[in-house]
Order: C-alpha cells, then sequence, then structure tokens
C-alpha cells in the first residue's frame, strides 16, 4: 500500500518544484503510473482480502474503487488544464495540491482497516473539496453550494463518530478484519434503532438520499470540472461503500429499519429522474441523473442479497466513469459557450463530430446499454428487488424508462438539430479533450468484456 | 369593386391598418407608440451589430434568457409560497407515495414472509426440503452412472 501512498504524496513536492512548463505533464505522466501501480490490486484472492498491512487492507470490493480513484487523478488534471490556463502558477499549482491531497485521503479510505481511521479520512476529504468547490467555481453561488456540503455531511457524520465508539466500547475493535467475524445480531430495541440511524445516516447524506440530496446539484454544478469529477465519481461511492462495510455490525435490525430509506430511494428514484427531463441547466441534469442511479445503489445495500451486492458494486464503478465523463463533455461545452444552458449549445454534431461521437457513447452507457456494466449493474439490482417484493418492478421499470428519456433528450438537445448561430466558430476539440474521453471511455468498454473484476466480494 | 367584409379569425388576426380604432388613435397613445419601436429598433440594431460584427467570438449574451435561466436555477425559493394548489401538489408527489408505496410493500412483504415461514417452520411440509432433493439427486446420481457405464462399456474390449 506504501508504494501507491508515497508517490501519491510526493506529488505535491513535485509540482511545486517543477519548471512551469512542466507542472501538467509531470503531474498527469506520474498520476498514470500510479493508477498502473494500483492495478496490480484487482489480482484478489478469492475468498479473503489482501492485506497489506494493519492499517491497510484491500478487498473485491475496494479494489476497483481504489483503481478508479488513481485512475480519475490524471483525468482531472487533463480536464483542468484549459480553465486553469489564466490562473497565475502559484494558484495552478495549489489547484494541482489540493487534487493530490484529495487523492490521497480517498486512497487511504477506501483502503482502511480501523472504521476510526476510514471515518476520520471520510471528514478529510471533505477540506480539499470544499476548497475546490469554493475557491475555483464559476458563479457567486458556490458559496452557498460550499456550506451546504460541507454541513449536509456534516450533520450526517457527526452521529456516526459516536456509533462507532459506542461500536468500539461493546465490540472492542474496530478492525473491520475482526468485526466481520464477531459481529453478533442485534435486537431491535429503540437504542439499537438510534444505532442503526447513527450509522447509516453519514452515508445516506453522501450517497446522496433521495430527501438529503439538496447539496449535490448545488455542489456539483458550481465546481470546477475536477470538482465534479472527483465528486461524481468518487466521492458518492464512499457512502456506497460505506453503507456497505457498516451493514454487517447492523442485522437483524436492517429489515426492520431499511423500509423508510427504500421508500425514500424508489419514489426518489423516479422523482429526480422526472426532474432531469425538466432541467435547463446541463450539469443540474447530470448532477440528478447521479442522485437516482444512487438511489438504485441504495435499494441494493439495503436488501442485503448476494446479487445486489454485486449489482450495488458494477454500479457504482460505472457509474463513476459515466458521469465523470459526461462531466467532461458537459465542461467542453461550458468552455466553448462559456453557459451551461442547454438550448444555447444546440447541433453540435455537425460541428464537433468526434465529440459527439462521445456524447453519444457516454449517453448509451447512462441510460444502461447491454452489455455495458451499467446495465450488468442496474439489472442485477432490479432482479434483487423483485425479488425482494414483486412490486418494486413498477417502480425500477419507470425509473430505466424516464433514465432512457431524460439521457436522449440531453444527446439530442445538444448534438440535433440545427445549430445555434453562435456556435460557429468555436474551437474545435482538442486532443486533450478527445484523449480524455478515451480514457474514461476504455475502462468502461473493457470492464464489459470482464465485468467479474467489478462484481465485488461476493462472485 | 367590393371585396366582402375581412372578418378576422384565430390564426389569422386583424391587422392593424384594417382596424378603425387605429385611425382614431390619441396623440400621447402615439407617443408611447414612437417610443415602444425605438426601444424595439435600438434593441435590434444592438442585436445586429452584434450578430454581423466579424470579430465576435461567441454568443451574444441575451439578458431575458440569462434571467429566465436564473429564475429556474437558483432564484426558486424566494418566489415559491405555500399555496393550496403547491401544498396539495407536495403532499400527492412528496410526501403521499411514500407512505403509498410503505402500505403496498409492507403487505407483499408480509405475505411472502409469511409464506416463507410457513414453509420453513412447519414440520408438515418440512419433508418438501429434503424429500424431493432427496429424490431429485438419487435419480441424478443413478442416471450418470447408467450413462458412464453404458458410454464405457462400448470402449471396454471384448474377451
Amino acid at each position: 500500500m506504501l508504494k501507491i501512498i508515497i508517490p501519491t504524496a510526493m506529488l505535491m513536492p513535485m509540482t511545486w518544484l517543477s519548471k512551469p512548463n512542466m507542472i501538467w505533464i509531470n503531474s498527469t505522466i506520474y498520476s498514470l503510473l500510479i493508477s498502473l501501480i494500483s492495478l496490480s490490486y484487482l489480482n484478489q484472492l478469492g475468498d479473503n482480502s489482501l492485506n497489506f498491512s494493519l492499517l491497510f487492507f484491500s478487498d473485491p470490493l475496494s479494489a476497483p474503487l481504489l483503481v478508479l480513484t488513481t485512475w480519475l487523478l490524471p483525468l482531472m488534471l487533463m480536464a483542468s488544464q484549459s480553465h486553469l490556463s489564466k490562473e497565475t502558477l502559484t494558484r495552478k499549482k495549489l489547484y494541482i495540491t489540493m487534487l493530490t491531497t484529495l487523492q490521497l485521503l480517498l486512497i487511504m479510505t477506501f483502503t482502511a482497516t480501523e472504521l476510526i481511521m476510514f471515518y476520520i479520512l471520510f471528514e478529510a476529504t471533505l477540506i480539499p473539496t470544499l476548497i475546490i468547490i469554493t475557491r475555483w467555481g464559476n458563479q457567486t453561488e458556490r458559496l452557498n453550494a460550499g456550506l451546504y456540503f460541507l454541513f449536509y455531511t456534516l450533520m450526517g457524520s457527526l452521529p456516526l463518530l459516536v456509533a462507532l465508539l459506542y461500536i468500539q466500547n461493546t465490540t472492542g475493535t474496530l478492525n473491520f478484519l475482526i468485526i466481520q467475524y464477531w459481529a453478533k445480531p442485534i435486537s431491535t430495541t429503540w437504542s439499537n434503532i438510534f444505532l442503526w440511524l447513527a450509522c447509516m445516516m453519514a452515508f445516506m447524506v453522501k450517497m446522496p438520499l433521495y430527501g438529503l440530496h439538496l447539496w449535490l446539484p448545488k455542489a456539483h454544478v458550481e465546481a470546477p470540472i475536477a470538482g465534479s469529477m472527483v465528486l461524481a465519481a468518487v466521492l458518492l461511492k464512499l457512502g456506497g461503500y460505506g453503507m456497505m462495510r457498516i451493514t454487517i455490525l447492523l442485522n437483524p435490525t436492517t429489515n426492520q429499519m431499511a423500509y423508510p430509506f427504500m421508500m425514500l430511494s424508489l419514489w426518489g428514484m423516479v422523482m429526480t429522474s422526472s426532474v432531469c427531463l425538466r432541467q435547463t441547466d446541463l450539469k443540474s441534469l447530470i448532477a440528478y441523473s447521479s442522485v437516482s442511479h444512487m438511489a438504485l445503489v441504495i435499494v441494493a445495500v439495503l436488501i442485503q442479497t448476494p446479487w445486489s451486492y454485486m449489482g450495488a458494486t458494477a454500479l457504482m464503478i460505472a457509474h463513476g466513469l459515466t458521469s465523470s465523463m459526461l462531466f467532461c463533455l458537459a465542461n467542453s461545452n461550458y468552455e466553448r459557450v462559456h453557459s451551461r444552458t442547454m438550448i444555447l449549445a444546440r447541433g453540435l454534431q455537425t460541428i464537433l463530430p468526434l465529440m459527439a461521437a462521445w456524447w453519444l457513447l457516454a449517453s448509451l452507457a447512462n441510460l444502461a446499454l447491454p452489455p455495458t456494466i451499467n446495465l450488468i449493474g442496474e439489472l442485477f439490482v432490479v432482479m434483487a428487488s423483485f425479488s425482494w417484493s414483486n412490486m418494486t418492478i413498477i417502480l425500477m421499470g419507470t425509473n430505466i424508462i424516464i433514465t432512457a428519456l431524460y439521457t436522449l433528450y440531453m444527446l439530442i438537445t445538444t448534438q440535433r438539430g440545427k445549430h445555434t448561430h453562435h456556435i460557429k466558430n468555436i474551437n474545435p476539440s482538442f486532443t486533450r479533450e478527445n484523449a480524455l474521453m478515451t480514457l474514461h471511455l476504455l475502462p468502461l468498454l473493457l470492464l464489459s468484456l470482464n465485468p467479474k473484476t467489478v462484481l465485488g466480494p461476493i462472485y | 369593386m367590393s371585396f366582402p367584409k375581412y372578418q378576422p379569425s384565430r390564426l389569422a388576426t386583424l391587422p392593424s391598418t384594417l382596424d378603425p380604432a387605429e385611425y382614431d388613435v390619441s396623440p400621447e397613445a402615439r407617443k408611447a407608440q414612437a417610443e415602444r419601436l425605438a426601444i424595439r429598433s435600438r434593441l435590434k440594431r444592438e442585436y445586429l451589430l452584434q450578430y454581423n460584427d466579424p470579430s465576435r467570438r461567441g454568443l451574444i449574451e441575451d439578458p431575458a434568457l440569462i434571467r429566465w435561466t436564473y429564475a429556474r436555477s437558483a432564484n426558486i425559493y424566494p418566489n415559491f409560497r405555500p399555496t393550496p394548489k403547491t401544498s396539495l401538489l407536495g403532499a400527492l408527489f412528496g410526501i403521499g407515495p411514500l407512505f403509498f408505496w410503505y402500505y403496498v410493500f409492507k403487505t407483499d412483504r408480509n405475505r411472502k414472509i409469511f409464506k416463507l415461514e410457513r414453509i420453513t417452520t412447519s414440520t408438515q411440509y418440512r419433508r418438501i426440503f429434503y424429500v424431493i432433493p432427496g429424490i431429485t439427486s438419487w435419480v441424478c446420481l443413478h442416471a450418470s452412472c447408467e450413462w458412464k457405464l453404458s458410454t464405457q462399456q462400448s470402449s471396454l474390449p471384448y474377451y
């Protein structure tokens, strides 16, 4: 594990000491090398986890998330080059430092053994993200967005600290490897209900659950491109990962307590997908689609069947790559038109046909086209929820249809039709942007050839 | 020649030149019309200047569009007031379905769990769990043995 942590930490001195014309090149290349190192962790043992030390371990659930995190840093750096080109050198280096700190904390979070260390790093990831959103966002609403983001997550996760300390006192350990064998069933008393709520609310806010999702559209829309990418791709999955880890301690209370959150997620899926159909802002549409996809993951984790866990893991990885790619595409629009309004930049297919190809592939992945892992994740979750209760198929089916509707609406509005008069003289697609889209799409397509990598520990 | 009197319809409104009220307009109304025309032509001139400017890069800012997107995305709460209609819509689509689906799913789940527990805990039906698998595995074992023997016998040499 040190062979990933130390290089990532060393990216920061390297950025500060690089020559001005080399900062982007150095940081991108070296972060790409780090991601290639982390690919070795995908070679997982069948029944057990890879334990690197007392502090770090990786498991078929956390290894794909770790690889996604490390893969995303070079992509974030590539995406940020354009909007930071007018900043001073120190600010550019500071931005790269923020991204690298965030990366370091995320790597340690996904591989933490002790749940308290997981919690501390979970909270610590908020700080670089807050700095990125409030300092480098584009509109004045970014201050409000940062506030919502910080305080929603803090309010949700403070009870988690209390719950973890309580579990440490009663069980004697919070080391995840021990506690999965040591967990005793807890009865459904009032205090255990509060324990369940305290453990889960942090992750519900992070996912986000439908009633507590207000921070997400604000934060995603106001963040700069790297902030949006890391928020959508990785920070939401922290919630899913945490939920999958902590539900081991909470049986069988989950059978009773899951109902309100299942209802919120199932109905919230349909509601947020419908809201997507009426958005004027492109990034807001992608943000609400993130809420909808994550609601599926919440449903899957609360059902707790083998198939649903496999579906949840696959869906998390798939959504990470797809959502990040859609944000990059939206950013390529924004850099040219300087507005996020969808109707202002229409008919791009005639002017930027290669970018239209990436838009098409990203949209097809978003609406869970077979054989992508998006479909595998969604299908497993739909099947598992059908076995939980036959009636869920109504809501799930409605959600799939509305997802297809708004994704195609987004594709057709931005790509098809007559182009607006002012986009005749936009810049053509840069090689950097095409490389960015390719690097997003290539893992997604390759994983559809070998999905068992992302199907999690149950496979 | 006398033409029939022009009747306006829904898709073909009366043009202002055929409207007799147009010719009796007071001087103040005429002045107001002239002012509005001046504003419209100034805006159109500004737009056309920007539209035909060869060194323009990017879109022409439309303040109306900016206001519209701001109102739709960031300025919703100051323009919201709880009225009977909005409260009804909120309850119908936001709160009601949660309780509705809770009752639907709880009923369905209770029925499912009851059926499952009845089968797994009753002694009468429990035999399903070991008789049927036992019979099927016995049949499969025999069938596989016979198939194996039949394929083997053809390769044994005749003594």
